[in-house]
């Protein structure tokens, strides 16, 4: 067995979602992607309770005993339970704030009865600010500030972390999730925190999508064509010219599905190669921030995160309203994975680490730092 | 996603009462990559032989419980009644006689109401053997 475990401060976790093709295809049940996270050297994991829990939404007794079970046959944590703002679960209505509040207290005594530290809260920005004409663009909201708000006494009661999906074309430093941060502040209730999910590395749509559109009925030629100048360029280190792609897609003859898959790669505008000269500028004290890494293949949990001054994020040049998202965004490098964390399963240790992280955003370098998204990003940049 | 898999082998039958055969099943699965409430069903349409299926003589079984196909479409249908991802959802047509055992052509177009991004509609053909 090739094991992951470290003494490092910072441990590996599985996403139960990484095995979804076995769980859908009855390969693995519940144990058997336990099995799997454990064999794979993780000593935590995250739920998908819509997948998973067999009488979701309720939890038996009898479920949380066998949970319980699995948890120490394997050697595993929960680490986070995944909270979805299912706001259309209605037909002819959508849900309500009250309804959403009332969801979200749901997933937060779901997590503690599983014994989990946190849910990943599906915010309205999780995928940052959209534009007005972005396909992806919603006519209601998922859980905002306002919700959150209202579920934060809930969650310092439960003792439950609600870690923000930070999810491409958004990111952990993206101006939209400071509100959440600075509201949390303001309560004086840490229990918010930021979850990068790996899709914000993301430099060219997903082959995933490619097929998906072709399988629509897109053609193959024009979409791997896109998909290959992006990877060239961010290979080359250059940013990916979305004007120009659009006029040689326009001579290709595209079909409507084509796009339709334009639009989509253009509104989910994938981060652009870094300049590391950008990146490593800044204040010269390392700062502490409380966060949750997980999602993709593998999350790495649970997390006070240190940056070391040469290795912070670069900028919010991700943020989908920026016109062509030319900003500079972090490296997948060793040095912006280098994070020194601290693994602490006590929730008082993580509030304090979650305060020190508010206070290190609220000084003045935080303002230094907005400053210079100002001055560096795209138009539009820094709207949130 | 998962459109190709929507619409399963397992346990394509006729079902029976009292000794006679008053109709047959279907299992599909969810073309979402999570679990659902039953709420998010917006359309289950079934083609067998080339034939539309009356959605009036449809029914669907899950968790124990049976809905006539048209009352999950309602307004007011519960909101607490999962469908999970991976889970089969058994789909009867109540039909006189049942169907005829060996392999028939079926089409399925699945709709479900993704609960925070846009509906995506699924269509999935298949030749599938009921016994």
């Amino acid at each position: 067995m090739c094991s992951l475990k470290t003494n490092h401060d910072i441990k590996l976790g599985v996403s139960l979602y990484c095995y979804q093709d076995n769980y859908y295809f009855h390969k693995y049940d519940l144990e058997g992607c336990l099995a799997a996270a454990a064999g794979s050297g993780a000593e935590g994991f995250e739920i998908f309770p819509d997948a998973m829990i067999p009488e979701w939404p309720y939890i038996s007794d009898a479920f949380v005993d066998r949970f319980n079970g699995l948890k120490e046959r394997y050697g595993l944590k929960c680490v986070c339970v995944d909270h979805f703002s299912d706001t259309r679960m209605w037909k002819n209505k959508n849900l309500t704030d009250d309804d959403l509040y009332e969801r979200g207290v749901m997933y937060i005594k779901a997590a503690a009865k599983l014994g989990a530290p946190a849910i990943r809260l599906m915010h309205d920005e999780h995928m940052g600010v959209f534009d007005q004409d972005s396909p992806m663009k919603r006519d209601y909201h998922l859980t905002n500030v306002a919700i959150a708000k209202r579920l934060l006494p809930v969650a310092a009661e439960y003792n439950v972390m609600m870690a923000l999906e930070c999810h491409a074309p958004s990111s952990v430093d993206d101006p939209c999730q400071r509100p959440y941060l600075e509201m949390a502040e303001q309560m004086g209730l840490p229990f918010i925190g930021l979850q990068a999910d790996f899709s914000t590395y993301a430099y060219c749509i997903s082959s995933a999508d490619v097929g998906m559109y072709i399988r629509q009925g897109a053609t193959p030629k024009i979409l791997n064509f896109i998909r290959d100048s992006q990877r060239d360029a961010y290979f080359k280190g250059e940013a990916f010219d979305y004007d120009g792609m659009k006029e040689k897609i326009d001579k290709m003859g595209p079909n409507e599905v084509d796009r339709k898959a334009w639009d989509f790669i253009y509104s989910l505008r994938c981060r652009q190669p870094v300049q590391q000269s950008t990146t490593s500028s800044g204040c010269g004290r390392s700062r502490r921030m409380w966060w949750t890494i997980f999602i993709g293949a593998v999350c790495l949990f649970p997390c006070a995160t240190r940056f070391p001054s040469s290795s912070r994020p670069g900028s919010a040049g991700m943020k989908t309203s920026g016109a062509g998202g030319s900003g500079p965004c972090r490296p997948m490098t060793a040095s912006s994975m280098n994070i020194i964390t601290h693994w602490s399963g006590h929730g008082f240790t993580r509030a304090w680490n979650l305060r020190n992280s508010i206070m290190s955003f609220a000084d003045g370098s935080r303002s230094r730092r907005v400053s210079r998204w100002r001055s560096e990003s795209p138009s539009g940049a820094t709207k949130a | 996603m998962y459109d190709a898999h929507i619409l399963t082998d397992h346990d394509c039958r006729s079902v029976w009462e009292h000794g006679r055969k008053v109709g047959y099943a279907i299992n599909i699965k969810i073309n979402y990559y999570r679990g659902l409430p039953l709420s998010c069903v917006d359309e289950i349409t079934l083609e067998v032989d080339g034939k539309k299926v009356d959605p009036a003589t449809m029914y669907v079984q899950h968790r124990g419980k049976e809905f006539p196909y048209p009352d999950i479409l309602k307004d007011d249908f519960q909101t607490d009644f999962y469908w999970l991802f991976g889970e089969y959802l058994r789909v009867v047509v109540k039909k006189e006689g049942g169907i005829d055992q060996g392999r028939h052509p079926v089409k399925l177009t699945l709709g479900t109401r993704r609960s925070y991004t846009p509906t995506m509609l699924s269509t999935c053909e298949k030749v599938l053997t009921f016994a």
